[in-house]
């Protein structure tokens, strides 16, 4: 009996080996995410990746004329609720910015480009 | 007493009598005499062309062109029996009732009657293109098929149908599908290899009393009709009118100067934008021809018509045109996206998005003359044409209401690729569906030809085929021209009863 629960302890601490790896393989890259910080974190902390959305934001800033983010981030404080709320809000009236050409809820491709615009002083 | 006979076998300086004679064997050409079979008439139908393909009369189609790139007006029609049918690609999709309205902000537009009228002619014009049974915007309730599902907004899923349900020719080429039938047409007699050369008017200029005809072997005869219907495409009908200018010097039906005016296409930019569906991938009914409901048929996507009218765009058929790679700012777009409005992206699948769309009518995008001559010593048909930043920008607008549909949704993303006119100029394709020209209005200052495709001011010259369609629609024109030609079919009869 004790020959048999040998293996099958060895097989149960391999399955859980297994399983504790599989979990760090998928939240690793969540967990090990650069945050940058920057005057507006209330604001771009609601963008789960940050390095993707300032690769948006930055592509949001190409065609803009001009970019004031203090602005850009104050007019997105005075909307009530999240990121998530805003850019809904958004999609339902129409309000959408580009980013080269993807279109994006309005509030979001700001965020993005808030983040993308603090990018330099982070470095 | 039917039969197909050889121009370049009938003796020079003949004079031919008939009732009705069809100018061109294309596809309006062929559905009216088709039409006109068991009327109690006698029918003639002159084709420039044979039965096959022949350089040097296809030759008489080219000509120069300025303005914005167009194709080579020889190579976006073809000249023998068939007429563009013998290079078209099948499909078909009829008219909405929009395309018939005259819309305030849309200057030029509108038709002198609506969508219920061709509506009648649909079934027939159907089987005649050989697209099975008139499924279309129905297919969702005939056979079971996954549309992306968008949610309220702008953009629908729309349904192609496609010539043709028989063997393994497709389309169906109206000459080769059609000869036998027209030779059994009892009142019709089709001269092949025959040119006209000439609409000669009466000293009035109120009615056409003779069709001067020469083959490119140098015979030359003439046919003195009752009626005539002018059914050689939109470019060469108007030269024709243009260039037969002996008793007016403007040519004929020409006195407010709108022959030739008008003309249109299908811009076709190609990889125009980008579709991420975030579900995965999208059913193969977009991304081409499926066979369902007895029909060869394709899903793609369109402006509403309601929004059509509340935006102000014109119509678009826009397709999936294949699979595309995302770059690490489309990657970077779709996460961002797909997190921050709580979407599952995992599966997401691009693709490649073409169309073609409408443009608004313009009077300078026109076919006029040259002092060049082809080898029958007529003058040869130049195009100027035109595509103004407006027309891109409401097929932008659409492109726009659609990216912001999909994510409202959390169907998917859009990335729209163009942004100047060079790039939307770039790699311009066109549809070969030549419009305009002859446009109908009930006002001879508005139009060439009125309701019934009667030339203003003259009592026997008619014209049919898409050069009438004053608003052209998205949609491909050969169905809905067999439509209106079926039309002018019924209206001929009442004449000729």
């Amino acid at each position: 009996m004790s020959v048999a629960r040998r293996p099958l302890v060895l097989s149960a601490l391999a399955l859980i080996g297994v399983g504790i790896a599989g979990g760090i393989a998928v939240e690793a890259p969540r967990l090990l995410r650069k945050r940058i910080h920057s005057p507006y974190d209330d604001i771009t902390d609601q963008l789960a990746d940050q390095e993707k959305a300032a690769v948006v934001g930055k592509a949001v800033l190409a065609k803009l004329d001009s970019f004031d983010a203090a602005k850009s981030a104050n007019a997105l404080r005075v909307r009530k609720g999240t990121l998530l709320d805003m850019a809904k809000a958004d999609l339902a009236a129409g309000h959408t910015l580009e980013a080269n050409g993807w279109v994006l809820p309005q509030s979001l491709a700001l965020a993005c480009a808030v983040l993308a615009d603090q990018m330099p002083r982070t470095g | 007493m039917n039969s197909f006979i050889d121009a370049r076998s009938v003796p020079s300086g003949s004079a031919i009598e008939t009732d009705i004679l069809i100018i061109g064997g294309g596809p309006a050409g062929i559905t009216l005499a088709l039409a006109l079979k068991d009327a109690p008439v006698k029918v003639t139908l002159l084709e420039s062309g044979g039965m096959e393909f022949d350089a040097a009369t296809q030759d008489l189609y080219a000509g120069p062109e300025t303005g914005t790139h167009y194709l080579p007006l020889d190579g976006s029609r073809m000249r023998f029996l068939g007429g563009s049918t013998n290079h078209w690609g099948g499909w078909c999709r009829p008219l909405e009732t929009i395309d018939f309205e005259a819309r305030p902000w849309l200057a030029h537009s509108g038709w002198p009657f609506g969508r219920d009228v061709l509506e009648t002619y649909f079934p027939r014009a159907q089987e005649l293109v050989e697209a099975g049974p008139f499924i279309y915007d129905d297919a969702p309730k005939t056979f079971p098929v996954s549309t992306l599902e968008m949610g309220p907004g702008g953009i629908e899923t729309v349904w192609f149908q496609f010539s043709k349900m028989r063997g393994s020719v497709l389309p169906t080429h109206f000459g080769e599908r059609y000869a036998a039938d027209l030779k059994q047409a009892s009142n019709l007699t089709l001269y092949t290899n025959a040119n006209v050369t000439g609409l000669r008017l009466a000293k009035n200029a109120k009615s056409l009393q003779r069709v001067d005809v020469a083959t490119l072997s140098g015979v030359k005869f003439s046919v003195t009709p009752r009626a005539v219907v002018l059914g050689a495409g939109a470019i060469e009908n108007a030269r024709l009118m243009l260039a037969s200018n002996d008793v007016v010097k403007t040519g004929v039906g020409n006195a407010n100067d709108l022959v030739g005016r008008y003309f249109s296409d299908h811009p076709i930019p190609a990889n125009n934008a980008t579709l991420v569906a975030f579900a995965g991938r999208l059913s193969p009914f977009y991304l081409g021809t499926q066979h369902a409901g007895g029909a060869h048929v394709r899903a793609a996507f369109a402006p509403t018509q309601g929004f059509r009218r509340s935006r102000h765009v014109l119509g678009s058929l826009i397709t999936v045109d294949g699979g595309a790679k995302l770059d690490s700012l489309g990657q970077a777009a779709v996460e961002t996206a797909a997190e921050t409005l709580g979407v599952n992206a995992r599966k997401a699948h691009a693709y490649s998005i073409g169309c073609g769309f409408e443009p608004a009518p313009d009077p300078d995008r026109r076919i006029e003359l040259t002092a060049e001559r082809d080898a029958l010593g007529m003058p040869r048909a130049k195009l100027n044409n035109t595509l103004s930043d407006e027309d891109f920008s409401r097929y932008r607008a659409t492109l726009e209401e659609w990216g912001r549909q999909l994510l409202a949704s959390g169907a998917g993303m859009l990335r729209i690729h163009h942004a100047t006119r060079a790039e939307w100029l770039a790699g311009l394709d066109w549809g070969n569906h030549h419009m305009g020209t002859t446009r109908m209005h009930v006002d001879p200052k508005q139009g060439v030809v009125d309701a019934d495709g009667l030339v203003h001011g003259m009592a026997n010259l008619f014209v049919a085929g898409s050069g009438l369609f004053p608003t052209y629609g998205a949609s491909n024109p050969t169905m809905n021209l067999v439509a209106l030609t079926l039309r002018l079919a019924d209206h001929l009869k009442g004449i000729f009863k």
